[in-house]
């Protein structure tokens, strides 16, 4: 009897095409947690300002100083520069609402917990985007540079600033979900 | 100055207005319940806004025009009069507004009262190695504000204050001291309140940190039946370890329910033995049991120590004697041997401790034995009609 030697084929290398689906799925749940933990903040927010800041028709002028909402959306270059520059900046932000709410609001434990997470999870949706930016060959805008800072002049002015804070942080929260699912359904897995 | 403005669909827009539109005087100001307040909003001449366009909210509501005043062109002022306590810790929004609407200036007012001084402080520590503090606040209503606790301690005779870094460990009023204790003297320990309004101090508690030891509960206890006894139950456990190496007359209390129930009955009298029997249970019933331990003259400290937490519940079962339906199924003799030689220690303690409970004894027992074998046989008995 002979015994033939067979030749196993090789084990499939990850294609570069299948790590960028991966990625883009992995960026998308983040940004589905996120936008559930966004909304969930603003709403403890305006809670703990008291009225009129939970009202619904409650709109004070935006402050200087703080990076543009979510534009209507362009090509893929452009989701993804939008995203870039908007979570470069959302951290430190959520970070400073943090720090003013210790002041304003110091028995406000899940409050201060949620702004600590939101720039966490900022953070992290900030390192998928330029992952995936890079996989695609994007380029990103350099890091956000904000105006002349205009800190806000009392309690009240520290209150707006947060909610602005806020309010933008769900606005990307959604937006980041949206270009995320539909990168992600343009390159599935 | 350019602004963006928020929500344009196709292209950004830019438009000027002034940095702050408008401002409030005073800004954040603190007052107590009950006080009145005149506050000012002055537009910037450059929003092409008079006093006529405004008007003021507090916390969301409008205020009624009878409280403006016109001082002049550019300034409105509002008079608020018996404050009550700020809605929320942030402050209350007292906002000015134009005609349609828009808000121009907002101050942040805080109403509420000074701090009483904090009471009740009591401390205990675990096994000499922490402090753990906690008190109420001294007020029996709110004082709206933000009150700030801080738990200062020192050494009496020497040493400079110390503040407690670690707070809410135990409860919202409470504060842990890890480590660094000095034992054999006494600290001087007290709380101070602080808000917007004022502080107050409570008073100077002394204790030396041996007089409050209390440790862990004790470690595996186990509970089971005591042969075929139907109404009693052994416990066990071991001394807690993280004091064994220290001198202290452990004192145990033991407490137990049966299952289908919230009441525990407690037994007090277990001394510092590492095991107790208890009796006059149910039979073929579910028993809880828990163990707590008190550390008392720790070092010859003379006062009695903290109980610690009970330990977890320890469940187990009281037999239940089968009886096979129409069989006399006397228990055996060696059971009934330890039966009776427990009871007749009984008696014998009854008729020394118990007043008035002299008639019972053994021989009333045995009677009770002769009589129950008696009419078990007699019930049991079959007759030749139920035969078949």
């Amino acid at each position: 009897m002979e015994v033939l030697a067979v030749d196993r084929p090789p084990a499939p290398v990850p294609t570069p095409r299948r790590a960028l689906a991966q990625m883009l799925r992995q960026a998308e749940s983040l940004s589905l947690l996120l936008q559930h933990s966004a909304e969930q903040l603003l709403a403890d927010y305006v809670r703990h300002q008291g009225d009129p800041f939970s009202t619904p028709s409650f709109h004070p002028p935006a402050p200087l100083g703080l990076p543009p909402p979510p534009r209507p959306p362009g090509g893929d270059a452009e989701r993804l520069a939008g995203l870039a520059a908007a979570y470069a900046a959302l951290p430190g932000l959520l970070g400073s609402v943090r720090a003013q709410q210790a002041q304003l609001n110091p028995g406000a434990a899940e409050l201060l917990r949620g702004l600590e997470a939101g720039a966490r999870q900022a953070r992290g949706l900030a390192g998928h985007i330029e992952a995936v930016a890079a996989e695609l060959g994007v380029a990103l805008p350099g890091p956000w540079v904000p105006p002349d800072a205009h800190p806000p002049a009392n309690a009240f002015g520290a209150k707006v600033w947060g909610y602005w804070v806020c309010r933008l942080h769900r606005d990307w929260a959604r937006r980041a979900h949206e270009d995320l699912g539909l990168l992600a359904r343009r390159y599935p897995l | 100055m350019e602004i963006f403005v928020a929500g344009e669909q196709d292209h950004q827009t830019t438009v000027s207005v002034p940095a702050h539109p408008a401002v409030i005087s005073p800004q954040d100001p603190t007052l107590v319940i009950g006080s009145s307040l005149t506050a000012a909003c002055t537009v910037n001449t450059d929003s092409h806004l008079s006093a006529e366009d405004l008007y003021w909210t507090l916390n969301g509501r409008r205020l009624p025009a009878e409280s403006y005043k016109v001082l002049n062109a550019t300034t409105l002022s509002v008079a608020l009069a018996h404050l009550n306590g700020s809605k929320q810790q942030s402050g209350d929004n007292l906002v000015c507004h134009s005609r349609d609407g828009g808000i121009l200036a907002g101050s942040c007012l805080y109403v509420g009262l000074p701090p009483e001084k904090p009471v009740n402080i009591t401390c205990w520590s675990k096994n000499m190695k922490d402090l753990t503090c906690k008190w109420a606040p001294g007020t029996e209503g709110e004082t709206y504000l933000h009150t700030n606790y801080t738990l200062k301690y020192k050494l009496r005779w020497y040493g400079r204050d110390n503040t407690c870094q670690e707070y809410h460990t135990a409860g919202p009023y409470s504060c842990h001291i890890p480590k660094d204790l000095a034992l054999f003297t006494p600290y001087e320990i007290w709380v101070e309140a602080s808000n917007r309004l004022g502080v107050a101090v409570s008073d100077v508690v002394m204790l030396d940190v041996l007089d409050v030891v209390t440790t862990d509960p004790p470690a595996d206890v186990h509970v089971s039946r005591v042969g075929d006894l139907e109404d009693q139950l052994s416990v066990r456990w071991t001394s807690p370890p993280a004091l064994k190496d220290f001198l202290f007359q452990a004192k145990y209390q033991i407490q137990y329910r049966v299952e289908d129930s919230s009441e525990w009955k407690v037994v007090d009298d277990v001394g510092n033995q590492t095991s107790c029997r208890l009796a006059g249970l149910r039979p073929g019933t579910v028993y809880f049991v828990q163990v707590r331990c008190n550390p008392f003259g720790i070092y010859g400290s003379k006062k009695s120590g903290i109980w610690s937490d009970w330990s977890n519940p320890t469940a187990a079962s009281t037999p239940r004697s089968e009886r096979i339906p129409g069989v006399c199924d006397p228990k055996s003799g060696e059971q009934n041997s330890t039966l009776r030689r427990e009871l007749k220690q009984f008696f014998g303690w009854v008729k020394k401790h118990a007043y008035g409970c002299s008639n019972l004894s053994i021989k009333l027992y045995d009677q009770w034995r002769v009589w129950l074998q008696k009419s078990h046989k007699t019930r049991n008995q079959v007759l030749p009609s139920d035969k078949l």
